[in-house]
């Protein structure tokens, strides 16, 4: 190679940098044309999937479907009548969300304060 | 599939010795030499020829060296410890006109170990050039680099590997 002949101060010893090499083993042609042969019997879109432009076009599918469902939200009144919430759909019909009291701690709460429980009227004589 | 033999046949040598430089293994540099060749004959009618073919078949091997690589840091594997050229699926051929008076094998293990504990980059540079004898030129179309990173890579490469061989004379 004359080029790395025009390199002067290239030490004597890196000569043998191309003295260490290597030859393919000789079934490497059968292998590779197992290969061959198994990739033309997948699908043709097993193989799609396995191209960096599968993982490009998903990603891309993600990013549409956010904004379209940003857009949907933002429209006005879109999925959100009085009946369409889901929390309110299922807590909220009583106003209790999930928190509905006892009716009989229900009514000690509407006597007040004054009016102890059992447990505690001992306490207060 | 004749093309593919003739691939193998011209190719194969400087594919395994780059692959197996870089990877410093030999089964899965076997691994990357049959997929290049597989990406090279499906990708076959895209080549329009405007980089040499030889050059083009380094290109897909070298990827897929990096792609390894890359794949290697999430994983155990590590290069500290540099492998025996044997283990690495290399072998020693002494060059031409070397004096005899050297143990070249000894130099020539001891040169191997230093290119395997160079960063990824200039162990790339350094294989092309220096093992595979690749110009400059084809070493830009090789690593889609510019010549000034080329030249770069391997200069800083030449002063590490000066460092590790002080001692062997010039």
């Amino acid at each position: 190679m004359s080029e790395r002949d025009q390199e002067p101060d290239a030490p004597r010893w890196l000569r043998l940098a191309a003295s260490v090499r290597a030859e393919p083993e000789p079934a490497t042609l059968a292998r590779v044309r197992a290969r061959l042969a198994r990739r033309r019997a997948e699908p043709r879109w097993v193989r799609w999937l396995a191209r960096p432009a599968a993982l490009a076009a998903s990603a891309a599918l993600l990013v549409v479907s956010a904004w379209a469902g940003r857009l949907w939200l933002s429209l006005p009144g879109a999925g959100r009548g009085e009946d369409s919430s889901l929390v309110n759909a299922l807590l909220g019909e009583d106003e209790s969300y999930g928190f509905k009291l006892d009716p009989a701690d229900e009514d000690a709460a509407k006597a007040g304060p004054g009016a102890a429980g059992a447990d505690s009227e001992g306490l207060s004589r | 599939m004749a093309a593919l033999e003739r691939l193998l046949e011209r190719f194969g040598g400087a594919m395994a010795t780059l692959a197996r430089s870089m990877l410093r293994d030999a089964a899965e540099a076997q691994d990357v030499v049959e997929e290049a060749l597989v990406r090279a004959h499906e990708g076959g009618p895209k080549f329009r020829g405007e980089r040499g073919l030889r050059t083009w078949m380094l290109r897909i091997t070298a990827n897929l060296c990096r792609d390894r690589l890359r794949r290697r840091r999430f994983t155990a594997a590590s290069l500290d410890e540099p492998t025996p050229i044997e283990d690495a699926g290399l072998r020693f051929d002494p060059v031409e006109g070397w004096d005899e008076r050297l143990d070249a094998r000894a130099l020539a293990e001891r040169l191997d170990a230093a290119i395997s504990r160079l960063p990824r980059d200039q162990r790339e540079a350094v294989v092309m050039r220096h093992r595979l004898g690749l110009s400059y030129e084809e070493m830009v179309e090789t690593l889609g680099v510019p010549l000034g990173t080329v030249k770069s890579r391997l200069a800083r490469a030449l002063t590490a590997l000066r460092a590790d061989m002080k001692g062997f004379g010039e």
